[in-house]
């Protein structure tokens, strides 16, 4: 987004192509940032704002996918699918009529599963575009219709198709995001097997107001307030079995995670099982911050092994406390894993663009000319070296269009 | 000039300790950041001072005093465990294994005898000592008597014992058990020092409060190993339980054998060279079959599942090789008797001979001491409450003590 927007106010003419049908990616879905711990929808409002008033063309296409590249720096032609919202966009007032006839419930990607949301929904509070989106699969289809017949404006069409288009561009950004790593993977955390053993992405949706529990942190299973939480660094990073990589961002985002439960819960006790804590240049004051805290304690030793009480949904984590010189087993109410980041395409590749990556699947320098990266497709970053990385890319390409 | 400021020295590594535990077959060490993950998937290790990776720490920093008297050496049995979840590839089951090892060699003496069976180089020297003594048990048994090779004459075995093949005939008992007491007496008197010194140096290691008292701590452990009740905590290399379980019996049922057999000839004046359904060939026999089994079992896991059974090292195949040389020899000993082959049966004695005196004279410097060193470990934490498995209670970091289910045997 940002890179788009940039190479859009460099006076440039943009695509934007977004396979989710909101834009903002993962940062959308984040309770807060970290050092200063202030909402994401700052930062998001404002580039919102600076797509809408930008004074160059930049077209948004969400639900899109790229089926094809070909061509070469100058002279790209690019292949999308537009998957069908079955929603005129803009038609849609979101006036919010059409989800309480929905008479599906399902998942809701956008918070990892632990709440549901109608067929016919709002990706979510703040989304941009603010247009409902209908799931093709789940819905019922012409034998229901409710939401059809419900809606003022008109705008669903339950009939829609995916739709085709061709671009014609000088230089291509790839900002394809990433993914948190898959934790089930890992044998011993009882991620997938135990309903309180969560990830990081997962407990940003949950303290987030616009999240499954409306910011309230508590327990999956049984909805009990979650006041002793362990926090589990490098769950499957930094080991050959799963991640081998760090990804630099999982021991902030624990310790700002951390600071979540703690202002919610002034009795509640934060436990972060760690091999290092990393907190690099001006974090290291961040990380000061909240050590001081004694509501936050922070052991060396990795967790292990993680069981659930039998007849409850408790928790014990246990870990070799160096410092201590004795393994512990902590009862807990949950466990938040601090999942790495794998980037996205990591294993495929966008069709026709066979971009140069290392061994992890993050994108390497030197991509074919006209080419460029962005984000953690390069390396896991976090939010701040992302928007960074983003104007980069948008300078790089815009100086890419000069020469051709 | 202002003295550069000198900081405290708390600990000096040595490198030359460290290249020594790296060559015992600990090859992947420096992978090593300390986690922790191998202490806590460890099944075995108590809560304070857990292995493996305190020996991970030590070893790094080639603290061989530490390690030399590191009693949880041996409360290791090899699960691997750690080997599989370790997060660096740095197997740390390896280094436990390298560490008795190291331990074994420390303590026992002459140095270059324990050389001899270290790398497949010195196979020849590790050969000459056994050779020596069956060639001078040969010297005084056969040759000096008879002027030279002569085996028993058939027909007056045949006449007098209804034996065609007799291989006391051959070679009579007093030179066998003579000799024995030299290859035995040699072994169990520098493996009871070794121990000795083993013994003290773990428990000035670990100055706990003892608990229990030597007697009974002894009697438990000498239950737990009869009954593999270690082995049972293990999950990925659990197989390598029940191998040894019939390895330990078949070494035990011959022990038994070989008592009766010494009973016979010297207190009942009974022949050997028994018929197969003699009680004492029932017992050897089984002991045998036992012996072999496990030993194949073993040897089949380490070359086919070198991911559950961890490395193998030299050190490793020697003693298991010796072993095996020894059972196969015994057996086919056996059968050629019964086949009536004169000839065959008395060479084959005394090969067979030879690897019953490779196996005994480096009792003290192969894998074979562990009989020693894990009895007394095990013994020794059980005196101090060095219990493995989970205990019921524990310390959360701020201090208060928490109830904790026991886990379950597996």
């Amino acid at each position: 987004m940002t890179a788009a927007i940039e190479a859009q106010e460099t006076g440039h003419d943009v695509f934007l192509v977004e396979k989710e049908a909101y834009i903002g990616g993962r940062v959308a879905g984040f309770h807060r940032y970290f050092p200063k711990l202030c909402p994401p929808y700052c930062g998001l409002e404002i580039n919102f704002r600076r797509i809408r008033s930008g004074h160059r063309y930049l077209k948004l296409f969400t639900q899109a996918e790229v089926e094809n590249v070909s061509g070469r720096a100058g002279n790209f032609n690019v292949s999308i699918r537009l998957n069908p919202r079955y929603v005129h966009a803009d038609r849609c007032t979101a006036c919010g009529q059409c989800s309480p006839v929905c008479p599906v419930d399902m998942p809701s990607s956008f918070n990892y599963g632990m709440d549901t949301t109608k067929a016919i929904y709002l990706p979510h509070e703040m989304a941009f575009p603010m247009k409902y989106v209908l799931d093709g699969d789940a819905c019922l289809g012409d034998t229901c219709n409710k939401c059809v017949e419900v809606c003022p404006t008109e705008a669903i069409d339950l009939h829609m198709t995916s739709r085709k288009m061709d671009l014609t561009v000088g230089s291509i950004i790839v900002a394809t995001g990433w993914s948190p790593y898959d934790a089930s993977k890992i044998d011993f955390l009882g991620f997938g097997q135990y309903p309180n053993v969560i990830n990081n992405v997962m407990m940003e949706r949950l303290a987030s107001s616009n999240g499954p529990t409306k910011g309230d942190i508590v327990r999956p299973s049984d909805g009990k307030a979650a006041k002793r939480v362990a926090f589990v660094q490098c769950a499957g990073s930094r080991d050959v079995n799963h991640l081998p990589y760090c990804s630099a961002i999982c021991c902030l985002s624990s310790l700002k995670e951390a600071t979540y439960l703690r202002e919610q819960y002034p009795d509640s006790q934060a436990y972060i099982f760690y091999i290092d804590l990393r907190a690099t240049g001006s974090y290291t004051d961040f990380f000061r911050r909240i050590e001081k805290d004694e509501g936050v304690v922070l052991v060396k030793g990795k967790v292990a092994g993680i069981e659930q009480v039998p007849d409850s949904h408790d928790l014990i984590v246990e870990a070799d406390d160096m410092l201590g010189g004795r393994k512990v087993r902590v009862p807990v109410d949950m466990v938040v894993l601090a999942t790495g980041m794998v980037p996205n395409f990591a294993e495929k590749q966008i069709p026709g663009l066979d971009l140069k990556r290392d061994e992890y699947g993050f994108a390497l320098e030197g991509q074919p000319e006209g080419v460029y990266i962005s984000g953690v497709t390069r390396r896991p970053m976090d939010v701040v070296s992302s928007v960074r990385d983003g104007t980069g890319a948008a300078l790089k390409a815009a100086a890419g269009m000069g020469r051709s | 000039m202002e003295q550069a400021r000198s900081l405290p020295v708390l600990t000096v590594p040595d490198t030359g300790a460290k290249q020594q535990i790296l060559k015992l077959g600990a090859e992947h060490l420096n992978k090593c950041y300390q986690c922790g993950t191998c202490s806590v998937v460890c099944p075995l290790t108590p809560d304070t001072s857990a292995f493996p990776r305190k020996e991970m720490a030590w070893a790094q920093w080639g603290l061989s005093d530490k390690l030399a008297a590191d009693g949880d050496a041996w409360l290791c049995h090899q699960c691997n465990e750690c080997n599989s979840h370790c997060p660096r590839g740095a197997m740390p089951g390896d280094l436990m294994a390298a560490v008795r090892h190291f331990q074994i060699e420390h303590y026992s003496f002459p140095k270059w005898l324990s050389k001899a069976t270290s790398a497949p180089k010195m196979l020849p020297l590790a050969l000459v000592p056994p050779a020596i003594l069956t060639a001078l048990m040969l010297f005084f048994a056969v040759l000096l008597p008879n002027g030279g090779l002569v085996f028993p004459d058939r027909a007056a075995l045949e006449e007098e014992y209804g034996k065609g093949i007799l291989f006391e005939a051959f070679i009579p008992h007093i030179y066998i058990d003579g000799f024995s007491v030299i290859a035995v007496g040699f072994a169990v008197v520098v493996l009871a020092i070794a121990g000795r010194r083993f013994w003290q140096a773990i428990g000035n290691a670990q100055p706990a409060t003892v608990q229990r008292g030597f007697v009974f701590s002894l009697a438990s452990t000498l239950v737990d190993i009869a009954t593999h009740r270690f082995f049972r905590f293990c999950r990925a290399n659990k197989p390598r339980g029940h191998a040894h379980m019939g390895v330990f019996y078949g070494f035990l049922l011959l022990f038994v054998a070989t008592t009766l057999a010494f009973i016979y000839t010297q207190f009942l004046n009974k022949e050997l060279s028994l018929t197969i359904g003699d009680p004492v060939k029932v017992i050897g026999n089984t002991g045998g079959a036992l012996l072999l089994i496990g030993l194949t079992w073993l040897v089949w896991r380490r070359l086919a599942r070198p991911k559950q059974a961890g490395a193998s090292s030299y050190f490793d195949w020697y003693f298991v090789g010796i072993l095996y040389a020894a059972t196969i020899t015994g057996f086919a000993v056996q059968f050629v008797r019964f086949g009536d082959l004169l000839v065959t049966s008395y060479s084959l004695y005394l090969v067979h001979l030879l690897f019953y005196f490779m196996l005994f004279t480096y009792l003290p410097f192969t894998k074979f001491a562990h009989i020693v060193y894990r009895t007394l470990a095990l013994t020794r934490a059980r005196m101090t409450g060095r219990t493995p498995g989970k205990q019921g209670t524990s310390l959360t970091p701020d201090g208060e003590l928490v109830t904790v289910y026991t886990e379950t045997l597996r």
